[in-house]
């Protein structure tokens, strides 16, 4: 019997020791960060947080007007999307920035809901790769977390955001930048950017955000161009756009490229969803030839031979529908001449890509050193290559294969 | 002599489940990364190398164990060299079993307190999985192997999913260069990642609870084949989804993994996952080591009082467990004590156990 109560006694007070408040989190008492973005301040940072309003998403009465930002000098910032508010601080580290945020804050900051890590161009310029281990090191930040170069600065993207179809910024921040279906960007985490910084065979590439400035970009490019963040004019309410990729390597930035060329990558590391793709008529001047492609299976990339002049190889294949296409193309190339067409220009167009990444950047961002340090037994062989190196007199072999199945609903062009 | 059995007969079922668990714990831990850090991405080379040559080790224990049925290793030391080499033997299996614990009880206190966003001071973590330890341990060894018997198939099915889950992320590149840092790295780590294995030693103190010696080669066999399994699929999934340099460099290799995870966009957080999968087992080889050393000091002091070792024991894990400054550097010495600790746990029962087989070759079988 008196063991029994003394068991009784031990987890009674185990039980009151443990339902205490001290440790406590309460939902109300956090503040949720959404996005995060770092600007350069002269010798310091600037590190800006954007932190969702839980009662405006929901409907309830904390929504209303623009709220704005506010920075730690007490300046009202302006952000366009009422379900946020962006509040920046200058300091020497993210995580001191952070702490002085928080100071601000009524609340207590919650990193766990982060889905945007934004490097502004000057940061990225500077090297990344210190942020980006400090972001790793901290159990608050998923390695989930999405990452961009912004060219505008991180802060002012974060207050334009602005997305008129999506009430919660962190769902709208993960359906953008995880690329679902978008061939116009690549997709990064913070994880594959970590790996990527220190990897001797793959290069960096991000995505790139901007604001869409149609006043002073007089000559706004169309869709099918190719152009490069903030030069697109879109019209609408969301002056934040997120379009073409940026190069790193070792961390810094090298190279910002247009959606083309963010399309083209997709093709070679077998990332492309479905796409609308114009190739010029052959037959009609001034015309064009729109093709529906998806990848027909994944595109085989190779290193045939690893010397002091690697020879690459990068096989593509893809499936095509016709959508538009001038009857004298139609009838007098037939579907086989399509095909051929196809498959010539963009394997031009990818050869053209390739060439053009290695000669400006100097980064193999398809990563032809996965499949090149295949052929060495071991780390010190591999490294004594220097493969950064090789890349840049490496030789490239493309084949495409473009195979149209379908003609769509009518049988002509 | 034998040891007490009293009414306590663990099947092939209850006793695997306790071996899987002594052998996983450390790779749940550490071992993915540090194999890593010494090979590079062949690290699952290592853990292939050194699984299989742990295989044939446990076969020749087994084999020399034909000759002592329900024998306990403490028990074959006092009938080879008597009472001193009893007392021998216990000490020296005793002191590296609460070193042990003692490592694990401050790891997992601490590494609890890293990966969970509660800022419980680690102490008072270690202090309640204290608690837990001294109930188990009343209830003595047929307490901690039921516990066993529970939660280590859910242990396993934990980290099964968190394999499969993470194959999307999955890179074959990352297998390459074949041999990592060299093959000769490969061969002297595999040499030294056998010291690791001083956990087999459960496997000498077990025997005298199964209910009979074709259950217990049974029970040894699936749970030392399927621990290596695990094993090398956990180190191989690491090295798939991790490429090296870093994956020398994450600390607990099998969260990193998990926290990688995604089953659509609702189920983002599976590390969550790993929080009871650790603790769990932790919790479990705890226990275990708790209550064999309090077995064995019962057995050695032919004492019936010998719960009153339990606080005492579990006093010198908390006392050696926080002597180390910082985690790191309790890993770094728990690691550098494999040597040592191979020798007392294995190397030693195993020169007992020839010595015992070679005097007693001409005697029957001891039925």
């Amino acid at each position: 019997m008196i063991r029994r109560l003394f068991a009784a006694a031990l987890i009674a007070l185990i039980a009151a020791s443990l339902g205490g408040c001290r440790y406590s989190h309460e939902i109300t008492e956090m503040a949720y960060a959404v996005a995060l973005g770092i600007d350069k301040e002269g010798d310091d940072i600037a590190v800006s947080v954007q932190f969702a309003k839980p009662l405006s998403i929901s409907g309830g009465s904390g929504g209303g007007e623009s709220s704005g930002g506010s920075s730690q000098e007490g300046e009202e910032g302006g952000a366009k999307n009422k379900n946020t508010t962006v509040l920046t601080v200058k300091s020497k580290d993210i995580f001191t920035a952070l702490t002085a945020a928080e100071n601000n804050l009524s609340k207590e900051i919650n990193l766990s809901h982060v889905k945007l890590l934004l490097f502004s161009k000057d940061i990225a310029q500077d090297g990344i790769s210190d942020y980006v281990k400090q972001f790793m090191k901290s159990s608050q930040f998923s390695p989930n977390t999405y990452t961009a170069v912004s060219l505008c600065k991180a802060e002012e993207y974060m207050k334009t955001a602005n997305p008129s179809l999506e009430i919660n910024p962190a769902k709208y921040y993960t359906l953008l930048f995880s690329n679902n279906d978008n061939n116009y960007m690549p997709s990064a985490t913070l994880r594959e950017l970590y790996f990527n910084l220190s990897a001797n065979g793959e290069g960096e590439v991000l995505p790139v955000a901007n604001l869409s400035n149609d006043e002073s970009n007089e000559e706004s490019k169309s869709g099918e161009d190719g152009y490069y963040a903030g030069e697109l004019s879109v019209g609408g309410e969301n002056e934040a756009d997120v379009s073409g990729m940026a190069v790193l390597s070792g961390g810094r930035l090298k190279q910002i490229l247009s959606t083309k060329d963010a399309l083209y990558y997709h093709m070679l590391t077998g990332k492309l969803r479905e796409i609308y793709f114009i190739i010029p008529s052959v037959k009609e001047e001034g015309q064009h030839i729109t093709l529906r492609l998806t990848q027909g299976k994944k595109p085989e990339l190779g290193a045939e031979e690893v010397g002091e002049n690697p020879k690459l190889s990068a096989k593509v294949c893809l499936n095509g529908e016709i959508v538009k296409c001038p009857d004298s193309d139609f009838n007098e190339l037939g579907i086989d001449g399509l095909n051929e067409l196809a498959s010539s220009y963009i394997k031009e167009q990818l050869e053209s890509f390739l060439e053009y990444t290695k000669n400006a950047s100097g980064t193999d961002v398809t990563g032809f050193g996965k499949f090149a340090k295949m052929h060495f037994s071991d780390w010190c062989g591999w490294s004594l290559y220097n493969w950064q190196d090789k890349f840049m007199r490496a030789e490239f072999s493309v084949t495409a294969n473009v195979n149209i199945t379908r003609e769509g609903l009518v049988y002509s062009g | 002599m034998t040891v007490n059995k009293r009414i306590i007969n663990f099947g092939k079922y209850e006793t695997a489940s306790v071996l899987v668990n002594a052998l996983i714990v450390k790779v749940l831990l550490g071992l993915p990364q540090l194999l890593c850090k010494q090979t590079g991405n062949a690290a699952w080379m290592v853990a292939l190398i050194s699984g299989l040559a742990f295989l044939v080790l446990v076969l020749f224990i087994m084999r020399l164990y034909k000759r002592f049925p329900n024998k306990n290793i403490i028990t074959i030391s006092e009938e080879l060299g008597g009472s001193a080499l009893k007392w021998f033997a216990a000490v020296l299996i005793i002191l590296p079993l609460i070193f042990k614990g003692a490592i694990t009880l401050r790891l997992s206190a601490e590494t609890i307190n890293l990966i969970t966003p509660y800022r419980i001071p680690s102490f008072l973590t270690a202090v309640l999985v204290g608690i837990v330890i001294i109930a188990v341990a009343y209830k003595g060894t047929e307490g901690a192997v039921r516990l066993h018997a529970v939660f280590v198939p859910v242990i396993v099915a934990a980290l099964i999913l968190v394999i499969i889950a993470s194959c999307s992320s999955f890179r074959l590149s990352n297998l390459f260069p074949l041999w990592g840092l060299g093959e000769k790295e490969v061969i002297k780590t595999s040499a030294s990642a056998i010291l690791m294995y001083s956990d087999l030693i459960y496997i000498l103190l077990l025997y005298p609870y199964v209910k009979s010696e074709k259950v217990f080669g049974r029970a040894v066999g699936w749970g030392v084949v399927l621990a290596v399994i695990i094993q090398l699929a956990i180190v191989l999934g690491y090295v798939l989804t991790t490429q090296y340099p870093e994956s020398g460099e994450l600390f607990m290799p099998v969260y990193q993994v998990s926290r990688i995870i995604r089953l659509g966009d609702n189920s983002q957080s599976i590390e969550a996952i790993f929080y009871p999968v650790w603790i769990s087992s932790s919790l479990l080889y705890l226990t275990l080591t708790q209550t064999f050393v309090v077995e064995i000091l019962g057995q050695a002091s032919k004492t019936k009082y010998e719960k009153l070792f339990i606080v005492p024991t579990l006093a010198a894990m908390f006392v050696i467990g926080y002597m180390p400054k910082s985690v790191t550097y309790a890993m770094q010495v728990s690691q550098k004590a494999s040597p040592i600790l191979f020798i007392c746990t294995v190397a030693l029962p195993i020169l007992i156990m020839i010595f015992a087989y070679i005097k007693n070759r001409r005697m029957p079988y001891d039925t």
